[in-house]
């Protein structure tokens, strides 16, 4: 100032300095700061005009007395120091708005010649478009980061090549298994467990390349919770450039996999574990779809047929087969797969040793459904039962070889019984007769037992053959009536209804008869009566034979038809028999076209039935 | 006359059949019977067994069929094996018999062939 005196630079310069000046100025005199000057700049500045001057501050800007100004005008005013305002807020009531506005500004005390202080001069600047754009960009920032932070997603940012943490998400330092602390370290010092691992020098190699480096379940090694871990990521590694392309940061975005990969290495695992399982058995395990495309055929399959895997396993299966069985056993499948009842079957498979022969296999297949009850797959077996069938068939040449065998001398042995009968008859002594004649009556008990087994082997080899003719129902039922009373101790009572001829193996028919009557007397110890009866409905025959006996539990009742099937329980030693009777009937009735049955109450008696047509259709 | 591999059941046939007043030659061997049958014997009835050790008694039936002289003979074949009837009677038996059987079965069915004959 003090130049300004001595160059005597003119008051009207000094004015057009003060009035054109790019920054807003004003002096106030007096201890109530009348506004002596104001150039343009500050009356924009308030939103005032020239009217203002000769007025003072407060009387002219009211609203800005409570905001602190009086105060520090006071203290440059009386003290004489200099208050520096840095983005200062101000209320400001400017062109009808009452709105905050920002200023940099100077207030500094005004001397008169003699150094007394009487006035004070504003500089200022308005600076409120730069704070709303610097408030408005941390906002920004503040939300950004903000979506960073509560993402789902771990993401952090390593700064320069000694990958400074700059910033990791809670995501982040969960996965790490660190806290807030971390952030500002390097990320080796950070996680010292990755020396040894790829990722540091992955990082530093993207500010060389500035190349993005992704990864799909990748697994890296982890202390978290105090040990080290294996997990699982998707993560990349993305370089952040500055404008002239150098990489500054790198930021790491990562997902967190280790569930899904760990449950899917776990399926992977059990499938294998389980196909294992299924190829090292001897058994031909295998699965198909609900239409009944294998979609799995185990080891064993393919080492005993030899077929390659790319061969259609079902077209493999077709040309094994024996041809001759081939539609039946489609058919009885088609059932299966109607119904989803379990499969089972046994049929021939080519001996791929000897081509010109068949091994027998047991064929066996459950289905498996969903919630709503639809089939989703079918697990299957072909079981070799080979050697088994072979001791079987032995088994039944040897009953059939032996019973045969035993009939020789059954026979001879029956002659001589009679023999001795009729001479002890003759020779009027009718007690040894009668012990002769019993002695006969042993030997047909024991021939009848070979002929069950017999029997039982010709069903099993498929060779029963009834020879069908027709023959007077009713007059079998007499018959056999006739020859079991003559050997019960029950009275056979006999609801007659005539039934007339009817087309069937008599001999057969009669045995079957007689087997149910014979059943009903000796399951009918306390009883002395079991009741006979026929009756004819449209074609069909039914004959039932009803007792007063010890009866079938219900689970039991279907069992009895079974072959080697005997009373179970306490009873089951005082009954005799071998548990044929009711077997080679029920296959009797089933050969005739008809059906066998009972009704049963345990403990109060069982009902005996069979039906068969009366003439063949 | 009497064909059964099995002499117990020949003797003990004989032993009945002589009870009754009938008179039985016994063979062992089909060949025997069929040696005796071509030297001129003439039985009421031929009683035999299907299975002889080597010869099928059907075979047999069917040599004695075939014989004009023979044919009018009846053949009762015999068997332990009940399923058997049909092809003894297909090999020209006149009847079927099942092992064992009652000895007043076996002789009402050879008187009725004596009397018819």
């Amino acid at each position: 100032m003090e130049n300004f005196s001595t160059n005597n630079i003119s008051h009207d310069s000094l004015l057009t300095l003060f009035s054109k000046a790019p920054v807003a100025m004003s002096l106030l005199l007096g201890d109530n700061f009348v506004i002596s000057n104001a150039n343009p700049q500050i009356l924009e500045l308030w939103g005032r005009d020239h009217s203002v001057i000769g007025k003072p501050l407060f009387e002219v800007l009211p609203e800005i007395k409570s905001q602190g100004f009086e105060e520090i005008l006071e203290k440059v005013y009386k003290k004489g120091e200099i208050f520096n305002g840095n983005k200062w807020p101000v209320f400001l009531h400017k062109y009808g708005q009452y709105e905050e506005h920002f200023f940099n500004f100077i207030y500094a005390p005004v001397y008169n010649d003699d150094q007394a202080i009487i006035g004070v001069s504003i500089v200022a600047t308005e600076v409120t478009d730069q704070i709303i754009y610097e408030k408005k960009l941390k906002e920004s920032e503040y939300r950004f980061e903000d979506l960073i932070r509560q993402s789902e997603y771990s993401i952090a940012i390593y700064r320069s090549e000694e990958l400074y943490i700059e910033f990791a998400n809670d995501p982040m330092l969960k996965t790490w298994g660190k806290d807030a602390s971390v952030i500002g370290k390097r990320l080796e010092d950070a996680l010292p467990e990755l020396e040894g691992q790829p990722f540091i020098g992955i990082l530093k190699d993207i500010f060389r390349t500035g190349d993005t480096y992704t990864a799909t379940e990748d697994m890296v090694e982890l202390v978290v919770d105090g040990k080290l871990q294996s997990f699982y990521y998707n993560f990349s590694y993305k370089p952040l450039k500055n404008s002239e392309g150098k990489v500054y940061a790198i930021h790491n975005m990562a997902v967190n996999v280790t569930d899904e990969v760990v449950a899917r290495k776990s399926i992977q695992e059990s499938e294998k574990k389980y196909r294992d399982l299924a190829d090292s058995m001897p058994q031909f395990v295998w699965t198909c779809d609900k239409y009944g495309r294998i979609t799995y055929m185990n080891d064993s399959w393919y080492s005993y047929t030899g077929f390659s895997k790319q061969e259609n396993p079902n077209e493999a299966i077709r040309k094994i087969i024996k041809p001759e069985v081939y539609p039946h056993i489609l058919e009885i499948w088609e059932k299966s797969a109607k119904t989803g009842k379990p499969f089972e079957v046994e049929y021939e498979f080519q001996d791929p040793k000897k081509p010109d022969t068949y091994r027998w296999f047991l064929g066996r297949a459950v289905a498996s459904f969903d919630d709503n009850g639809e089939i989703v797959q079918w697990i299957g077996t072909f079981t070799d039962i080979d050697d088994f069938k072979q001791l079987q068939k032995q088994k039944d040449d040897f009953l059939g070889i032996a019973s045969h065998e035993l009939k020789t001398p059954l026979t001879s042995l029956k002659l001589y019984a009679q023999f001795i009968e009729m001479k002890l008859q003759k020779q009027q002594d009718p007690k040894n007769a009668e012990v002769a004649r019993r002695m006969n009556d042993q030997i047909d008990k024991l021939t009848e037992l070979i002929n069950d087994l017999l029997d039982v082997t010709k069903i099993q080899n498929g060779k029963i053959q009834l020879s069908e003719s027709e023959f007077d129902f009713d007059r079998l039922v007499e018959e056999v009536i006739t020859e079991q009373q003559m050997t019960a101790r029950h009275k056979i009572i006999f609801h007659e209804h005539r039934i007339g001829m009817v087309t069937a193996d008599r001999h057969r028919i009669s045995q079957v008869m007689s087997n149910l009557i014979s059943n009903a007397i000796k399951y009918s110890p306390d009883a002395d009566e079991v009741f006979v009866s026929a009756a004819l409905q449209n074609n069909r025959v039914r004959f039932s034979v009803k007792d007063l006996g010890i009866g079938i539990p219900q689970d039991k009742q279907e069992k009895v038809f079974e072959q080697y099937y005997r009373v179970s329980g306490s009873k089951e030693y005082t009954f005799p028999g071998l548990g044929l009777g009711l077997y080679i009937s029920s296959e009797i009735i089933k050969r005739t076209g008809g059906k066998i049955y009972v009704h049963s109450v345990e403990g109060k008696g069982s009902e005996f039935s069979f039906e068969i047509p009366k003439i063949k259709i | 006359m009497v064909l059964d591999d099995s002499p117990a059941i020949v003797d003990s046939i004989e032993m009945m059949m002589e009870f009754e007043g009938l008179t039985v030659s016994k063979f062992y061997k089909g060949s025997d019977m069929l040696d005796v049958l071509y030297t001129g014997a003439r039985p009421d009835v031929i009683l035999m067994d299907m299975w002889l050790s080597g010869e099928d008694g059907r075979d047999i039936c069917r040599h004695i069929r075939a014989d004009e002289s023979l044919s009018e003979i009846p053949v009762i074949i015999m068997s332990a094996s009940r399923g058997l009837e049909q092809s003894a009677l297909d090999a020209g038996a006149n009847d079927f018999i099942a092992k064992p059987f009652d000895m007043d079965h076996m002789v009402s069915k050879i008187r009725g062939y004596i009397k018819t004959d």
